[in-house]
């Protein structure tokens, strides 16, 4: 799985993915969004590349949320397509991180 | 399956029984479907399907075993495509676990446990078997019925 990071709007990182987010997917993210979880406060993770999420990626979106929400920031999910969108609904994920279809959309939810 | 066993639409491997088995069974799986007449939304299901059972059973079935062994076995019809899950761990029926409860807030939440819930939701018939030292789990994936084997709350 490929990892991209971009600046947006100057203090809101882009967090592109790539590929599945399967246990070996995840595996290979793991360090940089754990990088990511301490040292970032406003995060936009770009799931549009994303064509498989199993239940590892919903652990992996969780840790990496978690310590950014303790600081006060937020982490946004952006474009997950419709089969990890059930994903993360079933799990309850997206009541707790926001899931937005748009950059627009995933912007205007820091406020 | 053995029903099927002469059956050229099935596909079978043998899985190691460690987490790397769910590299080899996503590789395998895209290999056997690719080019199927299948919606690939069904394919995709029972991608997910797969990925949580077999990652279940690496994770808790083996402690113990002396000689683990998992086994796959994939047949695609027209209109639906069936798994079956085969492992030699101890007595594990996944239907019979109290489904994981959706998490409640970040601080909190018990991550893990919703590989059966998962399978439940997406998975159009299930069944889980004892057959001598083995567990058997059939799963079948079809397009117009998704989710129907969850069970009634």
């Amino acid at each position: 799985m490929k990892i991209e990071q971009g600046q947006v709007d100057g203090d809101i990182l882009m967090v592109s993915l790539e590929g599945d987010l399967d246990i070996a997917g995840s595996s290979d993210i793991e360090m940089p969004l754990s990088v990511i979880a301490g040292s970032q406060d406003r995060v936009i993770l770009d799931m549009r590349g994303v064509g498989f999420m199993a239940s590892i990626g919903v652990r992996l979106i969780v840790s990496t949320a978690k310590p950014i929400a303790r600081r006060g920031g937020t982490l946004v999910i952006l474009g997950p397509n419709e089969a990890a969108r059930r994903v993360l609904s079933s799990t309850g994920v997206d009541t707790l991180v926001p899931v937005v279809e748009d950059e627009a959309a995933a912007r205007a939810a820091f406020g | 399956m053995p029903s099927a066993a002469h059956d050229t639409s099935d596909a079978t491997i043998d899985l190691p029984s460690n987490l790397s088995a769910v590299a080899r069974l996503n590789d395998w799986y895209a290999e056997q479907t690719e080019g199927a007449a299948l919606d690939a939304r069904v394919l995709g299901d029972m991608k997910l399907c797969l990925n949580e059972a077999v990652a279940n059973v690496v994770s808790y079935a083996f402690e113990g075993i002396a000689a683990p062994r998992l086994r796959v076995t994939i047949r695609m019809a027209a209109e639906a495509v069936t798994a079956e899950i085969r492992d030699n761990g101890p007595l594990f029926d996944p239907l019979d676990r109290p489904e994981a409860a959706a998490m409640q807030d970040l601080e909190t939440a018990q991550i893990g446990g919703f590989g059966i819930k998962l399978i439940r939701e997406t998975a159009s018939t299930l069944a889980y078997t004892r057959e001598g030292q083995e567990n058997v789990l059939q799963i079948t994936c079809r397009p117009a019925d998704r989710g129907s084997a969850t069970p009634a709350p």
